[in-house]
């Protein structure tokens, strides 16, 4: 393949990473829509647990990762980890979004509503919202530097505020049980087959969002030489 | 130390003495507070039972409002004058501009709130001059103007920042708006500070929380 | 008037650009900048408009962070030591810097308490004096014409009696009084062992009043040496 344009891309890494990432995720489809045995009581659209549970997991170390970055960037001022903090975002946002609208598909056959309020969907959403916060920051900044500063401090806030919107939803809830009901709360042991395919797909889903944040953020890093290469020729 | 509180105390008395010259921010957040109350006066059915219900939320969303009005304002004219950059070029750290500004947002929108408890009265029959509400939307508010002072210092920067500033704030804040309707609501029902004590734990938690990390963080929106 | 004279400070240069560079997106402002400046003299910034002189000064004065390259402040870098470099740095940029609202004697008590001025009303009249704006200390800036605020603003950048003082084309707007009042303020100070950078327009009156002359063009110094080895006419020739 000759169409990646930039030479610090190790060649033969990332095609090995996407490669493996491929084929795990092709077991993982089988194992999710065709190994694992349906759920007694919600039916085949319980498969979707298998996605939602792994993306919103992965989700949440991204953003972990993303307020980590931020604080290293504002410490250090190197922009390396700006870059990397921003493409994790950039790949924590879209697995997130997975994360709830698999969700929703889940929760309006079984439940009847397509979202309630519970402690953890609360918690995902405002995360959500924040992050999306921390990308339109950087476009409204009007430097690189800016952008960086700007997101970082988002990053850092609003990851912060996760566990406190958390317990805040979950003392919520105890005021108001009847109105909350969710595909996540509390279900009993789960079958030990369907404990694998969860295991497994988390191990996939992270594995895709590393693959995709090394590419992103490769993408990003040749965009930065790029810049460093037009100001030298500038002057 | 002594230097820090009464630079913070200056740039305080400072903003206040403009503002009771100017009345810029206060009346626009008074209207709106006003306007946002009435208009969900008639969002709803007036069934006595419909509007204890939402009585709570309506407040703090009333509040909530205005507050992002005052927190807009608040750095623009700064901004405008350059006065801004003749408080980065003087020796006082940023914590002190965060703190003498949060401060004075907070006593303006502080003032608003209440202001229109009476309003809140009339309008809603709402059991609010409550000394626990008092305390209740204190805490909040604090909390809310010292996360929104610095998403404020950002916002300004910008030229969308009334899209900015409501995009960043008010997700940072929905802890904040949770444990101030639910408190307010066992308040109105007269229930006991055993009641609702928790909330008013994670109210004081957050605002640690928010203070620390505004104060840290505040000095490099500065930065250009 | 009572400047803080450095003849025992810590550094023997007042200030020292290294290799500071300056990038806003695509456009360079300031390409590896390099100078220094001795106490006691008036540095004259000269350059076309766009040639980095108001980005250089704002530098210097921490309100633009450098993206390469130090700067020393009496020795200090100004990274590292930024309450102490402020406290002996005035600015005078292109904005008033002025609170609008508020009267002429309550902008300069302000800053005076954010500086932590000791003495705060005998300095205040002092500089009320200087500036030929006691008459109007009551009144609200927004009131005034745009040569007594920009007096009000020269003299509220002297309030902590700075060692280093920056002046970003500190002639705009003034009246004739106001330029010979201006003047007069900058020999006393540069007299009494503080440094002066001041960037201007005029070539004529900037040549005069320089004791040494920094020529940027394009972000880049091409000339840095003392006033009188450069002629009114080479100064001209260079700043095309």
């Amino acid at each position: 393949m000759s169409f990646w344009p930039a030479k610090n891309l190790n060649w033969s890494k990332e095609h090995f990473l996407i490669l493996f990432t491929g084929l795990i995720g092709l077991v993982n489809l089988w194992m999710i829509f065709i190994w694992v045995p349906t759920e007694r009581s919600m039916g085949l659209v319980q498969r979707l647990f298998y996605i939602h549970v792994p993306t919103v997991w992965v989700g949440f170390i991204a953003f972990g990762f993303v307020a980590l970055a931020s604080a290293l960037y504002l410490f250090e001022r190197d922009s390396k980890w700006d870059r990397r903090a921003s493409a994790t975002a950039e790949i924590g946002l879209i697995l997130l979004s997975v994360s709830m609208a698999s969700g929703a598909m889940w929760a309006k056959p079984v439940w009847g509503t397509w979202w309630t309020w519970d402690p953890k969907l609360t918690s995902v959403f405002v995360l959500w919202v924040i992050f999306i916060g921390y990308l339109m920051v950087r476009v409204y900044a009007s430097s690189m530097r800016q952008a960086a500063t700007w997101s970082s401090i988002v990053g850092i806030i609003g990851f912060a505020n996760v566990p406190i919107v958390y317990l805040a939803s979950m003392w919520w809830r105890s005021l108001h049980p009847e109105l909350v009901t969710g595909p996540l709360s509390e279900s009993g042991a789960l079958h030990p087959d369907m404990r694998t395919v969860l295991y497994f797909s988390t191990f996939v889903f992270l594995v895709l969002f590393l693959s995709l944040t090394q590419l992103r953020l490769s993408m990003k890093n040749s965009e930065e030489e790029f810049e460093k290469f037009h100001k030298e020729l500038l002057t | 130390m002594r230097l820090f509180i009464s630079s913070a105390l200056a740039i305080y008395i400072k903003d206040l003495r403009i503002e009771l010259r100017t009345r810029e921010s206060i009346l626009s957040i008074l209207f709106f507070a006003l306007l946002t109350s009435f208009i969900f006066r008639f969002a709803f059915d007036p069934n006595p039972k419909v509007m204890e219900a939402v009585g709570p939320g309506i407040v703090w969303v009333a509040f909530l409002f205005a507050g992002v009005i005052a927190l807009s304002h608040s750095f623009v004219s700064e901004r405008d004058q350059g006065t801004l950059q003749a408080l980065m070029i003087s020796p006082i750290p940023p914590e002190v501009i965060l703190v003498g500004k949060a401060a004075s947002i907070f006593t303006i929108i502080f003032i608003v709130e209440l202001i229109m408890l009476p309003v809140f009265v009339i309008l809603y029959d709402l059991p609010i001059l409550d000394v626990w509400f008092g305390i209740i939307a204190f805490l909040t508010t604090l909390g809310f103007v010292s996360v929104g002072t610095l998403f404020s210092a950002i916002a300004s920067h910008t030229r969308s920042r009334e899209l900015l500033l409501p995009l960043l704030f008010l997700p940072a804040i929905i802890p904040l708006l949770i444990a101030a309707v639910a408190s307010t609501n066992l308040i109105f029902q007269g229930s006991e500070i055993q009641d609702f004590s928790k909330w008013v734990q994670l109210l004081l938690l957050y605002d640690a929380i928010s203070i620390v990390l505004s104060s840290i963080l505040f000095g490099y929106v500065l930065e250009d | 008037m009572g400047f803080s004279a450095n003849k025992d400070s810590i550094s023997d240069k007042a200030l020292k650009a290294l290799n500071v560079s300056r990038t806003f997106g695509r456009t360079k402002a300031l390409n590896k900048v390099n100078f220094e400046a001795k106490w006691g003299i008036k540095l004259g910034i000269f350059g076309p408009n766009g040639a980095g002189k108001s980005t250089l000064l704002k530098v210097l004065a921490g309100i633009s962070t450098p993206n390469d390259g130090k700067i020393e402040i009496a020795g200090m870098d100004l990274k590292e030591s930024r309450a102490r470099s402020n406290r002996i740095t005035g600015y005078v940029g292109h904005q008033p810097m002025l609170f609008q609202n508020l009267t002429v004697i309550e902008n300069l008590i302000f800053f005076a308490k954010m500086y932590g001025v000791p003495n705060i009303f005998t300095q205040i009249e002092s500089l009320l004096d200087q500036f030929k704006i006691g008459d109007f200390r009551n009144q609200r800036v927004s009131t005034l014409s745009n040569g007594m605020q920009k007096r009000v603003t020269i003299a509220r950048s002297l309030i902590h009696s700075p060692s280093i003082l920056l002046l970003d084309e500190p002639e705009t707007g003034l009246d004739k009084n106001g330029i010979e009042i201006l003047d007069q303020v900058i020999d006393n100070i540069a007299n009494s062992g503080s440094v002066v950078l001041m960037s201007t327009h005029d070539l004529t009156r900037g040549l005069e009043l320089s004791n040494d002359v920094l020529v940027i063009n394009n972000g880049d110094v091409v000339f840095n040496d003392s006033a009188n080895t450069i002629t009114d006419l080479r100064l001209r020739e260079l700043l095309v």
